[in-house]
């Protein structure tokens, strides 16, 4: 894809500039009030499906409510709460509860690896092939930029895979791109910390998660040990899949564009914003769904306006919708159904060697 | 100052153990953290950690001087020394913002009735000065952190207390704790811009039927601090300890003059009224200052001087010092790079916006320093 020039697409920076200016003037008591109300009300939902898995000897439906109750729980803090506060929407705050930098969440990726590439790497190389391993993870073939290899032939099922354990796919992303375990050391590697303390906080945070969900709370159910196991862990595969498939359908549906990394040198801030709006695709629907997708229904604001309060966003996407449309850039949204089966096309289309697949990149 | 944003205790092996429970099962490093949102959800109040003051009483000393009259707990806040200062914390527009002030009550008062009392100078184009006045309500709640500051009485009674305007309010904290004895052997001089307007104006007075020899002097018909102010209240500068308060220009003057004049330097103490140059914080004018900026680092103790017009980020100038600042896109866009600022005013490259001047988060990357910075890094 080729990016306009900066002087074509200079006003139009200036007008999502505007934008994001006029919403962040109004951000105030209301955010504050939802984020900490919602923090409240997730942790309240935490501990009753907690209780509630418990009671599940009394009746079956009793149990299969604190399962959709705990995903739920788990949904909302890894979406609407976690990766909002991570990426410092409610950093204006300046309240100690929700600090960007110090949030943790109840995921088995370790949140300052998360910080590192996803806000890093994923925000800012959006669909650069080869700087944005968001972009297929390493395990698929997204896109004709990726040269096809045999494994690619069966790779719905590893979609699958990767779709119901997507936590620890998130766990093992950064370990996966330093190469720790397998493979040659990378040679233009930015990680802040030591390889070792990088392995060390990769086995700590899937040790205390998997402690928690798989020994702890299990052991002190004991008489009911293995109806609290199970209905944990189909919690924690029904986020996985929620949040993943959340996650695809904001960037790997038809329309999407992908860039390589010679076009992107010097680039301003129009340009930056093009490419963020090409690289992102939303998703339709009510209120209720956008805050159970962390508002990541609204990828494409997301992903021009990462650190403004993501509620916000239902406000904006009209407006930025109207600016693409004036601009003539392609603003990809559409119903869940239709951009979940986009998806799957996409990923069953590039199974198979393409015609036109261009030469690997570096 | 940034004890209210650290949560860590000395480590024993019972507290690791218990920081490692909370870490598994909340995610969070105290049960506090994780029970306070839900508290939180039926009164406000129960949410916030730092101290919690009850506001009793406002009452203007004068048209620029208020006073606040705080409760607080007196487990959470412990006891002051008079002379100190504490952070205040108050939401605005739900934007946590702080600023310090000096304790102008006793030690005494938080004893017998458990409140302190903050005298606060209405800052010209300030953020919360101003409006704290018309928006503070009794039975509000604001918070505070414990008592800070090395500006308190040393043991010799023979005293010279030098004020000018605001920085009145820790020397009042002062002269209130003092004993009748202290208070005939000590002098206050309190420039003042109009007698009139002049604030604690009763309090002086009986302070000074209690012996204390008080000189208030208008600058405006008499001028700034000289020799010849000090000649009238005829005191013998080279037994006395002389504790200076108000603007960094009035304090500096009257450090000079008392040595020329034969005081010793060990028995000078002062402390510094930050917001000097009211003009710094026109926002119309943000750019006036002329002089050189400094960049003080509190955890590693370095410091960046650098020019008023300077290009450089605050990200760039930690690197220069080869501090550990963690960084990322360096455009503004991962938030790696966010620091706790604990005073002073930054420009953002990325919004065109000037911050406020508390304590603080921001973007080191996009941050560009107006006023001396001081960082946590």
């Amino acid at each position: 894809m080729t990016i306009p020039n900066r002087e074509k697409l200079e006003s139009f920076a200036k007008e999502l500039d505007a934008l994001r200016t006029e919403t962040m003037a109004k951000v105030g008591d209301k955010d504050a009030r939802y984020i900490r109300r919602l923090i409240g009300l997730q942790h309240c939902l935490e501990i009753s499906s907690r209780i509630l898995m418990v009671l599940g000897f009394i009746s079956p439906a009793l149990w299969v409510l604190a399962v959709l109750m705990l995903a739920t729980a788990k949904i909302l803090d890894n979406m609407e709460i976690g990766h909002n506060i991570m990426h410092g929407q409610y950093e204006w705050m300046n309240d100690p509860l929700i600090n960007g930098r110090n949030f943790e969440w109840d995921i088995a990726g370790d949140a300052d690896s998360w910080r590192r590439y996803h806000n890093h790497e994923h925000h800012t190389y959006t669909n650069v092939i080869g700087k944005d391993r968001d972009f297929g993870y390493g395990l698929l073939r997204l896109s004709d930029d990726i040269p096809w290899r045999p494994k690619n032939t069966w790779q719905i099922i590893t979609y699958l895979n990767l779709s119901a354990l997507f936590e620890w796919g998130i766990a093992y992303h950064e370990v996966a791109a330093e190469r720790l375990f397998i493979g040659k050391k990378r040679k233009n590697s930015s990680l802040p910390i030591s390889r070792r303390e990088l392995k060390r906080a990769f086995f700590s945070k899937i040790g205390k998660q998997g402690f928690k969900d798989y020994i702890f709370y299990p052991l002190i159910c004991w008489p009911v040990a293995l109806q609290v196991l199970t209905g944990n862990a189909i919690a924690n595969v029904l986020r996985n899949l929620w949040t993943s498939t959340i996650i695809f359908c904001g960037h790997f549906t038809d329309g999407i564009h992908t860039f390589r990394e010679n076009e992107i040198k010097g680039e301003s801030r129009g340009q930056w914003y093009y490419r963020q709006i090409l690289g992102s695709s939303n998703i339709k629907g009510g209120k209720l769904f956008h805050i159970m997708t962390g508002h990541l229904s609204h990828q494409v604001e997301h992903h021009l306006f990462p650190d403004v309060p993501a509620p916000r966003y239902r406000e904006m996407a009209p407006r930025v919708q109207e600016i693409c449309l004036e601009y003539g850039i392609p603003y990809n949204t559409g119903r869940f159904g239709k951009q979940y089966f986009d998806v799957l096309k996409r990923i069953t289309k590039y199974s198979f060697p393409t015609a036109t697949a261009a030469q690997p990149t570096s | 100052m940034t004890k209210y944003f650290s949560q860590t205790a000395p480590t024993t092996a019972l507290t690791a153990v218990y920081r490692l429970f909370t870490e598994i099962l909340f995610n969070t490093n105290s049960i506090s953290s994780y029970l306070r949102p839900i508290a939180g959800l039926f009164d406000a109040k129960y949410y916030n950690q730092s101290c919690p003051a009850k506001v009793v009483s406002v009452k203007n000393q004068n048209n620029n001087i208020y006073t606040v009259t705080l409760k607080v707990p007196k487990n959470l806040f412990g006891d002051f020394k008079a002379g100190q200062f504490v952070s205040l914390y108050v939401e605005k527009n739900s934007r946590r913002l702080q600023r310090t002030f000096s304790i102008s009550s006793t030690p005494s008062e938080l004893l017998r009735h458990g409140t302190i009392q903050l005298s606060i100078s209405k800052q010209k184009h300030g953020a919360i000065t101003p409006w704290l006045c018309d928006n503070i309500s009794i039975g509000q709640h604001l918070h505070v952190s414990e008592a800070q500051g090395e500006f308190i009485l040393k043991s010799n009674i023979k005293r010279l207390f030098i004020a000018a305007g605001s920085g009145i309010t820790p020397i009042i904290s002062m002269l209130r704790s003092m004993q009748l004895s202290e208070l005939s052997s000590s002098t206050l001089i309190f420039y003042v811009r109009d007698k009139v307007e002049t604030p604690f104006s009763d309090e002086l007075t009986s302070l000074a039927s209690a012996g204390l020899n008080v000189e208030i002097i208008e600058t405006t018909s008499q001028g700034r601090f000289s020799a010849e102010h000090l000649a009238q209240c005829k005191i013998n500068l080279l037994d006395c300890d002389a504790y200076l308060c108000g603007p960094k220009k009035m304090v500096d003057e009257c450090a000079t003059q008392l040595e020329t004049l034969g005081a010793s330097k060990n028995s000078i103490y002062y402390e510094l009224f930050a917001l000097t140059d009211n003009s710094t914080l026109d926002p119309d004018h943000p750019s006036q200052r002329k002089s050189e900026i400094t960049v003080s680092y509190s955890k590693s103790g370095a410091l960046s001087k650098v020019a008023p017009d300077t290009q450089s980020s605050l990200l760039e100038l930690a690197e220069e010092q080869k501090l550990d600042a963690l960084s990322g896109c360096r455009i503004g866009v991962c938030h790696q790079c966010v620091c706790t600022k604990t005073s002073g005013r930054v420009f953002n490259i990325k919004t065109g916006s000037i911050s406020d001047s508390g304590e603080e988060e921001i973007q080191l990357c996009i941050s560009k320093p107006i006023d001396n910075v001081a960082l946590a890094l």
